[in-house]
């Protein structure tokens, strides 16, 4: 299950930034409100996600400089970035409700 | 629990990047560390405390620094790439096509092959020193070309 919510990481975050801009800290706290506590990660392990995404050309960072506390680096979804959140919310839609029918407990039929 | 100089210090012995690829993460990561430890801070903990569950939330330095080479040395191998092309195509041109000239023609080049093989190599090592990535491929296919041209 732990190896799951990594490889779901990714598409996570994109769905994220896909909404608004956002730094690695907030990215973080977001992810851990969302899912209530489930997908509950070392936040460092944050950062080389989302540098490996800014060199795929997934995301693009920019800092910000901020009046009350530290700069940061803000990240926004690209449209390659967009391309690729699609084909994977899309991939990962038909994995749960072909794994849900499985188990007998889908709530829908999968359309594929 | 270290303090956020000593675990920033930690990770940046780990990296094994260049001085500006280092900075830029460790400036990103301080900056995530401080707001949490904040936001730990407004929840009733003293600063010490707050920076200790900021990073122990963080992460070992250890497997941050793995997974943030992981990312970069990938860039490093297409330094290396980058440097090997143009080092490939001189040495092309310095044993192919040269030859293939002064067989054809009447052209008689003033070939230096020990330096350009000792340059080669030494083009080879530095992107993996450096981790410049394509400015360094750049760079070294307009030096070798350089040299190609004078030894004409």
């Amino acid at each position: 299950m732990t190896d799951l919510r990594r490889g779901s990481t990714q598409v996570l975050v994109l769905s994220l930034l896909a909404e608004e801009p956002m730094y690695g800290y907030r990215i973080a706290k977001e992810l851990e409100r969302r899912s209530e506590g489930y997908f509950d990660f070392k936040e460092g392990t944050l950062y080389p996600l989302l540098h490996r995404m800014e060199k795929e050309g997934l995301a693009k960072g920019e800092w910000q400089v901020v009046e009350k506390g530290p700069s940061r680096k803000y990240y926004s979804v690209t449209p390659e970035g967009r391309r690729v959140l699609e084909k994977s919310a899309a991939e990962w839609a038909t994995f749960s409700q072909r794994l849900l029918k499985i188990l007998g407990q889908e709530a829908e039929p999968a359309s594929t | 629990m270290p303090s956020l100089e000593e675990y920033l210090s930690h990770l940046a012995g780990q990296l094994y990047l260049d001085t500006p690829t280092k900075e830029k993460i460790l400036r990103e990561i301080r900056s995530h560390l401080v707001e949490s430890a904040a936001d730990f801070h407004q929840k009733g903990y003293n600063q010490e405390e707050g920076m200790g569950l900021a990073i122990a939330r963080f992460g070992e330095a250890e497997e941050v620094a793995r997974m943030m080479r992981q990312v970069y040395v990938e860039s490093a191998n297409q330094a290396v790439l980058a440097a090997l092309l143009p080092v490939a195509l001189t040495m092309a041109f310095k044993w192919v096509i040269l030859p293939f000239l002064e067989r054809v023609g009447s052209w008689q080049g003033n070939a230096t092959p020990a330096i350009t093989i000792s340059l080669a190599l030494l083009a080879l090592l530095v992107p993996g020193l450096t981790m410049r990535r394509w400015r360094y491929g750049y760079a070294a296919w307009a030096f070798f070309s350089l040299i190609a041209i004078a030894q004409m």
